[in-house]
């Protein structure tokens, strides 16, 4: 993804193409939609399989849409800087579930450093037991990402599209559309296809009712 | 060789988060949502719940400001022995400033329901009429 993306979206500076959404129950409905799909790229590269799958994040997105409306709150909606509201929904999940992504990784970065700082002494049976989850937590997401690959290899535009962005850090549909010499509405065609793959796969795969986590 | 520090590109999580933003009427969001499992009604539902009683608060916070207001301002008013004197004087203070003993009678019985803050205040009003009573205006 292009620098400077996270945290804000990266169509806040062009002028919507669609009609602006005043009503709330709409606009909260669009929001948490776009919230799926975005929490599944951060539930990626965190391997959080809950957050990948939108699990948790409906108090994230009600945050968001009570920040319309409240002058006084932290993240509050700046019309005269922001006309399009949704521009302004979408920088607030963006940005809350970044922090959530960060988090995430010093986590990881502080056990990585100091094991043995947190929780509990480890003994041979929770040591199995660990290393069991972790085997089965790695198996689900080489299935998902074998299933998704699949999917991918059937759809030869999403092919050169998953090559292109491994290769270089493009995220501009009309950048993307004079590299692969087709029309920026292919390039939006191919991005839809590749969300129903998405959720095809993940409603393919099995989950936990263990794992129904809140992240709000 | 690249920068040590940069992670591996991974170029599922790019897709998915470039497919995350797209044109996507409020329809197509719901269609979207009720196939994931996502009880959009439900959501909905507890959204405007939500969004009332932030409405109800915005449009009452006014109120409330200005009940912490009158409360600090009476808190700060009160007379220092008022303040500083125990339950059992303030009950004294108020039955000696009754003129009629079966008016106070009447007026008092209640006073074991009262609060020591609305005893103090009962004297505060008291202390008022008297200033009305000794003003010829």
């Amino acid at each position: 993804m292009g620098k400077g993306r996270r945290g804000q979206s990266s169509s806040s500076s062009r002028p919507p193409t669609q009609p602006i959404e005043k009503d709330p129950a709409k606009l909260g409905v669009m929001l948490l939609a776009y919230a799926h799909r975005y929490a599944a790229s951060v539930g990626w590269k965190t391997k959080d399989r809950a957050l990948a799958r939108g699990q948790g994040i409906e108090d994230l997105v009600q945050d968001a849409m009570l920040s319309l409306y409240d002058g006084d709150a932290k993240r509050s909606w700046d019309p005269a800087t922001t006309p399009d509201s949704m521009e302004h929904l979408k920088s607030f999940v963006n940005s809350r579930l970044s922090t959530l992504a960060r988090s995430y990784d010093n986590r990881n970065v502080k056990q990585g450093i100091d094991p043995d700082a947190h929780g509990a002494p480890e003994n041979p049976e929770s040591l199995v037991l660990k290393k069991a989850g972790q085997d089965e937590e790695d198996a689900w997401w080489v299935r998902a990402k074998d299933l998704l690959v699949t999917e991918i290899l059937g759809d030869d535009l999403v092919a050169r599209l998953h090559d292109l962005m491994e290769k270089e850090e493009i995220d501009k549909p009309a950048e993307l559309s004079t590299r692969l010499g087709v029309s920026v509405q292919e390039i939006k065609n191919a991005k839809k296809r590749f969300r129903r793959a998405w959720e095809k796969v993940m409603a393919a795969m099995k989950f936990p009712k263990a794992e129904e986590v809140r992240h709000g | 060789m690249g920068d040590p520090k940069e992670p591996a590109r991974d170029p599922i999580a790019s897709l998915l988060e470039f497919s995350a933003d797209c044109e996507q009427t409020a329809e197509e969001a719901e269609q979207q949502l009720r196939a994931a499992g996502v009880d959009v009604d439900g959501f909905v539902t507890r959204l405007k719940e939500r969004l009332a009683k932030q409405a109800d608060e915005v449009r009452l916070g006014w109120l409330t400001a200005a009940r912490a207001r009158i409360s600090k301002s009476r808190a700060t008013a009160i007379p220092y022995n008022y303040k500083t004197m125990s339950r059992a004087s303030l009950i004294v203070a108020l039955k000696e400033r009754q003129s009629s003993p079966a008016q106070a009678q009447a007026f008092f019985h209640k006073l074991d329901e009262v609060t020591d803050e609305d005893l103090r205040t009962l004297l505060m009003d008291l202390d008022d009429l008297d200033a009305d009573d000794k003003d010829p205006t």
